[in-house]
């Protein structure tokens, strides 16, 4: 009853909304993650009770990773790293004059992976969080090598070009300090290169400015605009329901466990569902054409990331990514111990967070639903004024991360490579995905085999990081000979006809 | 051609990097059985040896495909390329107002002019006047709503 009321009282939904509406714009800026908004918000709670000042937290916090997709979608910039993958598909159909399913089916998506995280947060947090428990070194390692493994699944043809650009990925982000022991790395004698490269540089410069180069070519053609909102293609009818259903587990399932494995958040975890997805699906060459189940994949994905990260957090006292640790701050500073024995000392306090999280979710659906009316207006400007707005915008998403110009320099060099490499058939999602995960991977793999001394000992001795590292070797190697199979047989087929 | 020699450069890239791993010493209180050199040399591993595989592949393909590189630095693109190139290096001097400003009002009567749209001097006036509001107002949306202090450049504005 106690937390009924306390999820009940005006003021606590006032601020769930406030906070909901700041982290919606701060996830459709690019360059302010829900993370820089949690932090700017946090100095307002010092004065509030421990419950309100969470309740405005969580709902910058969840708001953040679901604005992320506006600009994704209607842009192609990605809001935050989370909502890389939205673009791959999201944009396309826009293109396609699909704009008001896109931004349905990338909202709806989001609502389904939040509460599936939030239940998941209600019902299995302590089962979770043990799970996790048994994840040392190795298997993190294991993990995120097999995750980069089963890139090679959704480079089609090109495969040697896919692996190139994960090599490229990996290698990109080596630049810079080393972790653990802070070795300056291809550093040219540039100190701004001594922190390596902005994730938002990378990411914006390959998918948004590389992208505004290609458009320029569709100057003076008509555009896409969307004269009205048709809400009947907004939301997903029931028997879309039943045809995504899989997907949309699928995504909610690994956005919930990369939220809940530390490193892993939502820019990787929204790659795998899409990787996954692709893999699952009957038509795995539609993707990055206009495909809903992308945009499902990738929407899911990042928002149950939100749930899963809190698991660790209320279960263990560990929080599962950056704004996460921010809230255990914010909390701290409140006198809240956060970890299995707040179960015990203020259960009413766990169990109505644990329970806000599914009504932040639903605030949040309704105000990106409100919020699309204004923001899919974008795309009525012409493109000879969108494309240099966009660029500023870059620009200020860049600079925004780390307030230096270096970032929005690099940024357009990487315009300018992604361009080449997109154009050539280079893979710009292997890409990411390597320079996303390659200080995660090299991190794990120093601290594995220090702890076991040796890469054998540690394939031996670990739980099962050795399994995930069998799995992610041999996984390419099958791929490849099924691949020479069924060339094979369509060759034999062809001879047969001709 | 034009690929083997961009992957050619990715090569050279790649042995540069490869040598310069060589100097990365481990500091041995803290990592006395990897080091910082392991993880970069395989990730150049993976890259050169993709790259050398590839060459091989496109030498022995009897059908050339057209590496695309030269069109980004021709026509439209090219223009409109030196116009960013120079807004993002005036960023620092002249601060992010007047550049955003000047990079507007360049750009999209650029683009204006590439889709063939007459530039009469009303509407260069009209536009000129909302690329410096829509600087002015992005400006003091960071720097007093977020706190992000943007480039103020020599002209302090």
């Amino acid at each position: 009853m106690e937390i009924l009321s306390n999820l009940m009282d005006f003021e606590i939904i006032a601020l769930m909304i406030i906070g909901s509406t700041a982290g919606i714009i701060f996830g459709s800026v690019p360059g302010l993650s829900s993370t820089t908004g949690v932090a700017l918000v946090l100095p307002f709670t010092y004065t509030m009770d421990v419950f309100p000042s969470i309740a405005l937290l969580l709902g910058v916090y969840f708001g953040g990773m679901s604005g992320g997709l506006i600009p994704a979608i209607l842009m192609k910039i990605p809001g935050t790293p989370a909502s890389v993958a939205t673009t791959f598909d999201g944009y396309p159909m826009v293109l396609r004059g699909e704009a008001s399913r896109a931004m349905g089916i990338g909202i709806c998506s989001s609502l389904f992976g939040g509460l599936f995280s939030a239940f998941a947060l209600i019902f299995c947090a302590p089962l979770l969080s043990a799970f996790a428990l048994s994840f040392g070194p190795f298997e993190y390692f294991g993990v995120t090598f097999f995750a980069l493994m089963i890139v090679s699944s959704i480079l089609d043809k090109q495969i040697l070009k896919g692996y190139i650009s994960l090599g490229l990925g990996l290698l990109m982000s080596c630049i810079g300090s080393s972790p653990i022991d802070g070795v300056k790395r291809f550093d040219v004698g540039i100190s701004a290169m001594a922190g390596g490269f902005q994730l938002m540089s990378v990411v914006i410069g390959m998918f948004a400015v590389a992208e505004m180069f290609n458009s320029i070519k569709f100057v003076g053609q008509k555009n896409n605009s969307v004269e009205e909102i048709k809400m009947d293609q907004f939301f997903l009818k029931f028997s879309e329901w039943r045809k995504y259903i899989w997907n949309l587990l699928a995504a909610s399932v690994i956005g919930t466990i990369a939220g809940i494995l530390p490193g892993l958040s939502g820019g990787p975890g929204s790659m795998m569902s899409y990787v996954q997805a692709k893999k699952m699906s009957k038509n795995p060459e539609k993707f990055g054409t206009g495909c809903p189940e992308g945009v499902i994949a990738s929407e899911a994905a990042n928002n149950a990331v939100t749930g899963g990260a809190l698991i660790p957090l209320f279960s263990l006292g560990v929080p599962g990514d950056t704004a996460t640790g921010l809230l255990m701050g914010a909390l701290a500073i409140q006198g809240v111990q956060v970890g299995p024995i707040l179960f015990q000392t203020d259960p009413t306090l766990v169990e109505s967070v644990l329970y806000s999280s599914v009504l932040i979710n639903i605030i949040v659906f309704c105000l990106a639903v409100f919020a699309l009316r204004m923001f899919i207006n974008i795309l009525n400007v012409p493109k000879h004024i969108l494309i240099p707005i966009i660029i500023v915008f870059c620009v200020l998403g860049c600079y925004s991360a780390n307030q230096r110009l270096f970032d929005v320099y690099t940024m357009l060099i990487f315009g300018y490579l992604g361009y080449i490499l997109d154009k050539n058939g280079y893979n710009l999602t292997a890409l990411i995905l390597g320079f996303l995960l390659g200080g995660t991977v090299e991190s794990y793999l120093r601290r594995a085999l220090i702890f076991y001394g040796s890469f054998e000992k540690a394939m031996v001795g670990s739980n099962f990081g050795g399994i995930f590292v069998v799995i992610g070797v041999l996984y390419p190697i099958i791929s490849i000979i099924i691949d020479l199979i069924k060339k094979q047989k369509s060759k034999a087929k062809a001879k047969e006809l001709a | 051609m034009g690929e083997i020699v961009f992957l050619g450069a990715i090569l050279i890239i790649g042995v540069i990097c490869g040598i310069q791993t060589l100097g990365f010493k481990a500091i041995p209180i803290l990592d006395s059985v990897v080091g910082p050199a392991l993880f970069p040399q395989i990730a150049i591993g993976i890259v050169v040896l993709g790259a050398l595989a590839l060459i091989v592949q496109l030498v022995m393909k009897k059908q050339k495909n057209q590496f695309v590189f030269l069109e980004l630095f021709q026509g439209k693109r090219l223009g409109f390329g030196i116009v960013t190139i120079a807004y993002v290096l005036m960023l620092d001097s002249i601060g992010f107002i007047v550049s955003t400003a000047i990079f507007l009002m360049l750009a999209i009567n650029y683009l204006e002019y590439i889709k063939g749209i007459q530039i009469n001097r009303k509407k260069t006036i009209v536009v000129s006047l909302c690329c410096i509001l829509f600087s002015i107002i992005i400006y003091y949306f960071f720097s007093k709503v977020m706190g992000i202090m943007l480039p103020r450049g020599i002209v302090n504005f």
